[in-house]
């Protein structure tokens, strides 16, 4: 009953959760579109199957499967480069609302070297600082869709937070040289 | 005392720098590490560097699925879908995007039948009556019914003595001896 009306919200509710999370992993807009379709697809077959209210940590168990199933045939067939930036679109705080140009141009550089850098983390780490600063998700979720225990997530977040910095700052420099 | 090798930057004081940085630090960590940034210019500029990269972390938002992608998933995958009520759906984002509005709705309604159940409740007597308001009941009922009865035949003897005697009986009479007059024939 009310199928429909449940898969319109769902996706209504997680289509950007889905398809960032799938970005920020793939580094690929296509293949990030196909994972965010697949789970769309997946959502709509088991729609009858799921707590509506619990819906979130299984939508994102099935991207984070669906993103690993993707960069193990990657990593099989040809290894593709990092394709980062363009792929993104100017997505940054609206707190920095500016009429400057200079500023706008300053803030969407610095999103844009965030983004990168992100990327750039490990696949483990990444995962979860993904799902913890930017899709806001608490230990708890995150340790329930990543199948992982609650003081790894912890952890994870910890060595991803420290990596982040080291490779920021490292970027920071480089620019002044 | 605090000793001074907790104003030292190792590892542990960088975990909670780092934590501080984020916003998921505990209030006796800030404590800790705003104390110590005062003693080591070291932790000091740790914690701004840590701050500063937790601000940039926090200008990003989730990036936007473009819709003309999800109308073609619906398209290719769900037609039937583009027909969907709107009124149902709208009721169904209300109450689960929104649960603690719904929550709060539910029970000031829930509050509201409770109130007015309680409020309307039928009045129920339990007093107990001593035998001498019994006794007393008993006489007044008997004395009303006895003033009531005195009526009855106070009514009942003005009927028969006046009203059937003189009102009713009479003019039948009459009214019999006309018709048998009448029918026998006037005494010759």
């Amino acid at each position: 009953m009310f199928a429909e009306q449940r898969y319109r919200f769902l996706i209504q509710q997680y289509k950007n959760k889905i398809y960032t999370y799938s970005l920020y992993m793939l580094k690929n807009r296509m293949d990030a579109d196909d994972v965010t379709q697949e789970v769309m697809i997946r959502i709509w077959q088991n729609i009858d199957k799921f707590n509506i209210l619990a819906a979130k940590t299984w939508i994102i168990k099935t991207t984070n499967n669906l993103c690993i199933d993707y960069l193990r045939r990657r990593s099989v067939a040809v290894k593709r480069e990092f394709e980062i930036d363009e792929f993104f679109e100017d997505t940054y705080s609206k707190n920095h609302d500016s009429e400057n140009p200079y500023l706008i141009t300053h803030f969407k550089m610095i999103a844009l070297k965030v983004k990168e850098t992100i990327q750039r983390l490990p696949e483990n780490l990444r995962s979860v600082f993904v799902l913890y600063e930017i899709e806001e998700m608490k230990y708890k979720e995150i340790s329930m869709a990543l199948d992982l225990p609650i003081n790894s997530v912890k952890v994870y977040l910890l060595r991803a937070r420290k990596k982040l910095q080291k490779e920021l700052r490292e970027y920071g420099q480089q620019e002044i040289v | 005392m605090v000793s001074k090798k907790s104003y030292e930057l190792n590892e542990e004081m960088l975990n909670k720098i780092i934590s501080i940085a984020y916003g998921d630090a505990t209030l006796k960590d800030k404590f800790i590490v705003v104390r110590a940034a005062k003693q080591n210019p070291e932790i000091s500029k740790a914690l701004n560097s840590y701050k500063q990269t937790a601000k940039e972390v926090d200008v990003l938002r989730e990036e936007e699925y473009p819709d003309d992608l999800l109308k073609n998933v619906v398209r290719k995958n769900f037609p039937a879908l583009k027909n969907a009520t709107s009124f149902l759906f709208d009721f169904y984002s209300i109450v689960f995007s929104r649960p603690i509005i719904s929550a709060v709705t539910t029970i000031i309604l829930v509050a509201a039948i409770v109130t007015t159940l309680i409020v309307n409740k039928p009045v129920q007597y339990d007093y107990k009556y001593s035998q001498a308001e019994i006794v007393n009941a008993d006489k007044q009922a008997r004395q009303a019914l006895a003033i009531v009865g005195k009526f009855f035949k106070q009514t009942q003897s003005t009927l028969e003595n006046e009203i059937m005697g003189e009102r009713v009986a009479k003019p039948i009479n009459e009214g019999i001896g006309i018709v048998n007059n009448i029918l026998e024939g006037e005494p010759k």
